[in-house]
This record gives C-alpha cells, sequence and structure tokens, in this order.
C-alpha cells in the first residue's frame, strides 16, 4: 500500500463524481470511485478505504443503506455522507448512532471537501 | 301599567266623591236621628210636667179651697170693684200673706209641699211661680214667687178660663232671672164648671233638664245642639240654655214641610256644614211649642269622619299600585321577557351564533318573531356552513396546488443541484489551474451565480422540507450569533446584540434559518450603505421576545400585511419564500413572528424553556 490514503467516492452523477475526483486527487489523495450503493459496499470491502464519501441519493441501493452494510462489515469505517433535502430522516437519525462521521450538504464548496478530508481521511 | 292607575286614580274618585256624598247621607241621617229623639224626648218632658201640674187641679184640697172663695165672692156685690181695690192694695207674695179669709192657708201649704217635692226631685228650681185664683181670678193660693191678687183680666187667665188650658210662651222673667213658661189649667167641679185657675210657672232649666244632658253627650268638637222656637231663635247653644237676639241664619232653609231632615249648607268660609232638624210634633195631648232642634256638624268633623274613608280609599289605591306592579311584572313576563329573549337572540345571530332557541311565547305575534328567528338561525347555518365548506374547498385545493408545486419545485431544485455541483467544481478545477488574467473574473462571476443559485434552491427546499422538530435546549445569544457568524455581514453594517440570554426548547438549525432569512433581508436592505441592525432579546411574560431592528430601506407597505405568505417578494432574485419558512419554522417552535415598519423591525417571540 503506498502512503497515499485512499478515499473512496461514491455518486451515482458521472460527471459530478469525475470532477470530485479530479479535485480530491489534486489534493494528493488515491481515488477509487464507485457508481451506486451496491458497488460502493462492494468497493469498500475490497479496498478499505481510509475514508468514504459517499451520496445519499442514489439508485439500486441509497447512500444509507450502503453505509449501514459498510458498517455491519466494518464497524470502524470512516463515512461522511453528502446528504440532500427530502431524505429518510428515519435513516439519517439510525446512520447518526452508528457513527456516521458527518454529512456535507450539495452543492458543497471545494474548501468544505478539503476540510473534511484533511480532517478524518 | 299607567292605564291601570290612570283606571284606578278614576275610581278611586269616583268612589271617593261617592262615599263623600254616602258619608253626607249617613251623617245627615244620623243626626237627623239625634235630633229627632232629642225633639222627642223634649216633647214628652214637657208633655210629662204639663201633666203633672194639670193633676193638681183634681187635687179636693184645691176644690174645697176654691169653693169657699167662690162662695165668699158671691156675698160681694161689685166683685170688678173689689178686685181693683185689692189690686192696688196689695202686693201678693209669701211675705205678705193673704188679707182675710180669701187665702187658703192649708191650700198654699199643700202647694209648697209639691214645690218642695219637686226641688228634692231634681234640686233645683222646677217651678218658678205657682198659684190658685178662684173663678173671679183673685188669688187663693201662692205656693211660691209673687203675684197680683187679680188675674181676670190676663190673657192666659181668660185663655184657661175659656179652653181649660193655657200654654205660654217662653219669657225672660226679671224676678227670677231666667227663662221661664207658664202654663194654666181651669179646676173644674164634677159637672165641668168652673171653680179657679191654677196657673204655674215651669223655668227653661227644667224643661230642658234632660234635653242638655243629652245635649251634651252628643256634642263633640265640630258637633254642636241647637234648640231654636218657632221664630228661628236658638234657645239652646253650645251646650248652655241661651236665648239669643237674632235668629240662625239659615233658619229659612229649614224646610217646614218635613217633621225632620237635613241640609247642607256652606257658611262664610267656604267650609260645609251639614245641619240636621226636627220639628216639634208633641207628645199625646201636648201639641208642642214649634221648636226645633238642630244637630250642626261641619266639615272639620266631617273631615274626622272621612279619615277612616280615606283611609280605605288609600288602602284601595295601594292596593291599586301593587295590583299595577303585578300587572307590569305580568306584561314584562308576557311581552317584555320574550321581545329581550328575541333581542338577545338577534344579538346572538349577528355575532354569529347560530345555535339559538327561543323559549316560546304566549303571545301569537312574539311567537311567529320568534320562530322566524329560529328559521332564520338554521338559514344561516347551512348557508356559512356551506360558504365555509366551499372555502375549505377552496383553500384545499389551493394548497394541493401548492403542494404540487411545491414538491415539483423540490425536485427541480434537488435535480439542480447536481449540475450545480458540477459547474461548481468544474469552476473550481479551472481556478485551480491558474489560467489567469480575464478568465479568473469568469470563474468569480460563474462562483457567484452559482451561489445565487443555491441560495435559491435552498429558499425552496428549506420551505417544502417539512421534517420532525429535533427539539434541543437553545441559548437565544448564541444562536443570534451563529446565525450572523454563517453570513458575511458587511463592515459598513453595525451589528449589535443586546439584553439578557435565554433558553428556550428548539430545532437549532432551523430556527438558525429564521435569522438567516431575517439577516439576511436586513443586510440586502442596507445594501451598500451604512446602517446597524440590533438584536433586542427581553421577556414578555412566559416568552423571549427577539425584536431584530434594521435601519434599511423597510418593507414596501403593499406586501406588509402579506409578508408572511409564500412568493411574495420585494427582491428581484428572492423567492418569497423565506419569510413564509421563517413563520412555518416560528409556528412549529409554537413562538409568533410578525414585521413592522419605521424602523423596519422583525419580532420573534418563543416561549422560554421552563
Amino acid at each position: 500500500m503506498s502512503s497515499k490514503k485512499t478515499i473512496l467516492l461514491v455518486d451515482d452523477d458521472i460527471d459530478l463524481l469525475e470532477n470530485t475526483a479530479y479535485l480530491v486527487k489534486s489534493l494528493g489523495y488515491d481515488i477509487v470511485t464507485a457508481e451506486d450503493g451496491h458497488d460502493a459496499v462492494l468497493k469498500y470491502k475490497d479496498i478499505h478505504p481510509d475514508l468514504t464519501i459517499m451520496d445519499v441519493k442514489m439508485p439500486k441501493m441509497d447512500g444509507f443503506d450502503a453505509f449501514f452494510k459498510i458498517k455491519q462489515f466494518d464497524s470502524e469505517a470512516k463515512v461522511v455522507l453528502i446528504t440532500a433535502f427530502s431524505m429518510d430522516e428515519k435513516k439519517h437519525l439510525k446512520a447518526k448512532s452508528m457513527s456516521l462521521i458527518t454529512t456535507i450538504n450539495k452543492p458543497y464548496s471545494f474548501e468544505q471537501l478539503e476540510e473534511v478530508l484533511s480532517k478524518y481521511a | 301599567m299607567f292605564g291601570v292607575s290612570l283606571t284606578f286614580s278614576i275610581v278611586g274618585l269616583i268612589t271617593f266623591d261617592l262615599s263623600v256624598q254616602e258619608i253626607k247621607k249617613l251623617l245627615g241621617s244620623r243626626n237627623e236621628g239625634f235630633a229627632f229623639n232629642m225633639m222627642q224626648g223634649l216633647d214628652k218632658h214637657t208633655e210629662k210636667r204639663i201633666t203633672g201640674f194639670q193633676d193638681l187641679t183634681n187635687l179636693s184640697l184645691i176644690h174645697a179651697a176654691l169653693i169657699n172663695s167662690n162662695e165668699d165672692f158671691k156675698k160681694i156685690l161689685d166683685i170688678k170693684e173689689y178686685l181693683n181695690i185689692k189690686d192696688k192694695d196689695i202686693e201678693f207674695s209669701e211675705t205678705t200673706p193673704f188679707i182675710g179669709s180669701d187665702v187658703d192657708e192649708a191650700l198654699t201649704g199643700e202647694l209648697r209641699d209639691i214645690i218642695e217635692f219637686y226641688r228634692d226631685e231634681y234640686n233645683y228650681d222646677v217651678v218658678e211661680e205657682l198659684f190658685v185664683t178662684n173663678a173671679h181670678g183673685a188669688n187663693v193660693a201662692l205656693a211660691t214667687g209673687t203675684s197680683d191678687y187679680s188675674h181676670s183680666d190676663e190673657e192666659w187667665w181668660q185663655i184657661a178660663n175659656s179652653t181649660g188650658q193655657y200654654l205660654g210662651k217662653l219669657e225672660f222673667n226679671e224676678i227670677y232671672d231666667g227663662y221661664s213658661i207658664d202654663f194654666a189649667f181651669r179646676v173644674n167641679d164634677e159637672n165641668g164648671n168652673i171653680l179657679g185657675i191654677l196657673r204655674v210657672l215651669i223655668s227653661l232649666e227644667d224643661i230642658l233638664s234632660e234635653f242638655s244632658e243629652e245635649a251634651n253627650v252628643i256634642s263633640i268638637p265640630g258637633r254642636t245642639v241647637l234648640l231654636l222656637d218657632a221664630e228661628g231663635y236658638s234657645i239652646f247653644s253650645d251646650e248652655k240654655i241661651l236665648k239669643s237676639n237674632s235668629t240662625v241664619p239659615f233658619f229659612a232653609k229649614i224646610s217646614q214641610e218635613h217633621d225632620s231632615g237635613y241640609i247642607e249648607i256652606e257658611d262664610i268660609v267656604d267650609d260645609l256644614q251639614l245641619i240636621s232638624y226636627a220639628h216639634s210634633t208633641g207628645y199625646k195631648t201636648f201639641e208642642g211649642f214649634g221648636w226645633t232642634v238642630l244637630v250642626k256638624q261641619d266639615s272639620s268633623s266631617i273631615v274626622q269622619e272621612f279619615v277612616e274613608l280615606r283611609d280605605s280609599i288609600l288602602l284601595a289605591s295601594i292596593l291599586g299600585m301593587i295590583a299595577s306592579v303585578i300587572g307590569g311584572v305580568f306584561i314584562a313576563s308576557t311581552i317584555s321577557a320574550p321581545i329581550k329573549r328575541l333581542t338577545k337572540a338577534a344579538n346572538s345571530i349577528s355575532r354569529g351564533n347560530f345555535d339559538v332557541h327561543i323559549k316560546k311565547s304566549k303571545i301569537d305575534e312574539i311567537k311567529t318573531i320568534g320562530n322566524s328567528l329560529e328559521r332564520m338561525a338554521i338559514k344561516l347555518k347551512k348557508l356559512i356552513e356551506t360558504e365555509k365548506q366551499l372555502a375549505e374547498l377552496h383553500v384545499k385545493i389551493k394548497n394541493e396546488r401548492l403542494a404540487a408545486i411545491g414538491e415539483l419545485a423540490a425536485s427541480m431544485a434537488h435535480d439542480m443541484k447536481n449540475p450545480l455541483g458540477i459547474i461548481k467544481s468544474s469552476a473550481e478545477i479551472l481556478q485551480k489551474n491558474k489560467h489567469g488574467g480575464e478568465l479568473n473574473e469568469v470563474v468569480n462571476r460563474m462562483n457567484r451565480a452559482i451561489d445565487r443559485m443555491s441560495h435559491q434552491i435552498n429558499d425552496v427546499l428549506n420551505y417544502v422540507r417539512i421534517t420532525p422538530l429535533e427539539m434541543t435546549s437553545v441559548e437565544v445569544i448564541k444562536l443570534l450569533e451563529t446565525a450572523k457568524n454563517s453570513l458575511t455581514i458587511p463592515t459598513e453594517i453595525l451589528f449589535s446584540i443586546t439584553g439578557p440570554d435565554f433558553k428556550i426548547k428548539g430545532d437549532a438549525p432551523k430556527l438558525e434559518i429564521v435569522f438567516i432569512n431575517i439577516f439576511l433581508n436586513a443586510i440586502q436592505s442596507i445594501g451598500n450603505k451604512k446602517g446597524k441592525i440590533e438584536c433586542k432579546i427581553s421577556k414578555e411574560g412566559s416568552n423571549v421576545r427577539i425584536e431584530i431592528i434594521d435601519s434599511g430601506s423597510g418593507i414596501p407597505e403593499k406586501i406588509l400585511p402579506k409578508i408572511f405568505e409564500p412568493l411574495i417578494t420585494s427582491k428581484q432574485n428572492g423567492t418569497g419564500l423565506g419569510l413564509s419558512t421563517c413563520k412555518n419554522i416560528i409556528e412549529l417552535h409554537h413562538g409568533t413572528i410578525t414585521a413592522q415598519n419605521n424602523p423596519t423591525r422583525f419580532t420573534v417571540e418563543l416561549p422560554i424553556l421552563s
């Protein structure tokens, strides 16, 4: 394993995912991307990233469910969820109780992203 | 009620008037009775006296004496001459006894006994003068008083001689210092031939003795008894025997046709006097003197008699008034009260309470009004309920439409987030790669546009998103500070928070949205000028009051009343959802939010954590 920290970025919006990946990469992290929850869980199990930044609203499996799966697999997993309004509050509360690190709002700024990465990664 | 009272008054007056007449009649009749009885008593008493003395003429002693005297006179040739001589010579008196055999000592003694008897019996002088003459008028026996010797030439002697009896008139007798009446009775033998004449002078005191007593009893203040002689002169008045020098003024008015009766006269001072009278009708053989007994009652005593009557009228009036009051109450209960109830019902309807139940009145008209009022209330209620339902339906439709729009807006806003995120990150990548020069400015403009869009999207989503409150204890000052810190406040604007800190129960992030909105509005209102935003915290009952006052341009008056309604905005780039969201959030916290102008002031009140 390289010394670089690995970040798992999960978003169903490919353009946004790629842009974000580009920015994160420019900050000196290794990037693994996933395009849905299911994919994210699989990738997590595979690579054990230092930090997972995952969008909540996704097809197949949403961010929360993916988070619960990841937590089942690795209770130490560090996950930041990109929340949106009109999200499932119950799941949000449940996630919080399962040591969800934090949430960030869309559209997030580069500075916000940088702060989260430096803090938790 | 007035009518009832009036009727009572009129009835009272008529009753009073009738009663006055009745009382007069009653009093007149009663006094007439008194007068009649007294007159009868007087006549009876007089008759008793007359017969008493007439009985003396039957005394054998008198007969014997007179026969002797007459026998003696037969011897005298010229009796007339003899008598003349005697009359001149002798003053006949007790102290100057009879001369010669003409005076009968025994008879004189007998007559004296009789006078003594009367005096003992009555305790006063009944007889002023009593003597007997023979058939020629010569005095035979003098029991009391003074007398001439011969009386044959006097009227009484001649009348008694011819008719057997003489009734004299009331006269004042100076010798005896009193009024008296003289009587003379012929003394007859068994064959009816004249033996002599018995003369008696009876004092008025005696004749009126019983009368006086009765008069004293009857006389009360305001009621007096008078006795008039045949000419109308008063013999007895003011409980005294006194003959007046003039006739009573109303004597002419007293009817002579009726034996008794009463008249009403008005005296000088316009006072009413009721005069009852009874004429003498005689008793047995006594024909009477033609006297009249009067019972005079004046108005003051009549009034006295009226007191009871007046009291009874008063009582009737009081009863009348009580009846009026009862009548009034009755009217009030049957008319006024139902009308009041109708008024109350009408007022109730006008206030919007249609559940009126009007108590049924006994009066048909009121019942009709009441029924129609009830029907009106029911119809109005139906109408208003229909209106309400329609209005509710409208609101529902509006809300549904708004909800649909809201959902659409929310999904649009959300869907825009990702593309916006891509633009934003792309802009950042561009910025990072430092192309320099003009491109940097382009990127900055892009970033500003992204911020604006982002803000508007948040507005929409804040409004639409209804999530449960996450209640925690919130410190007001900290809340305001956090809200302030999430904004970039231009340096020209002076921001201050004053007042004590309070803790409230609330959802901090949501409450922050409220104050962020208010602060943002204030900042935008002030613009690039100098200004200030003051937050004043105070306690208002059990609430904390937060006033946010800014020196900005204020809220356009036109939209001030609707400022908390959705989609109302004065800003070019406003959504009109900010303050609407604020209101929603504050109301979820059981608080209130109001807005005022001059100076622009938003007042938020929230319950203090107890």
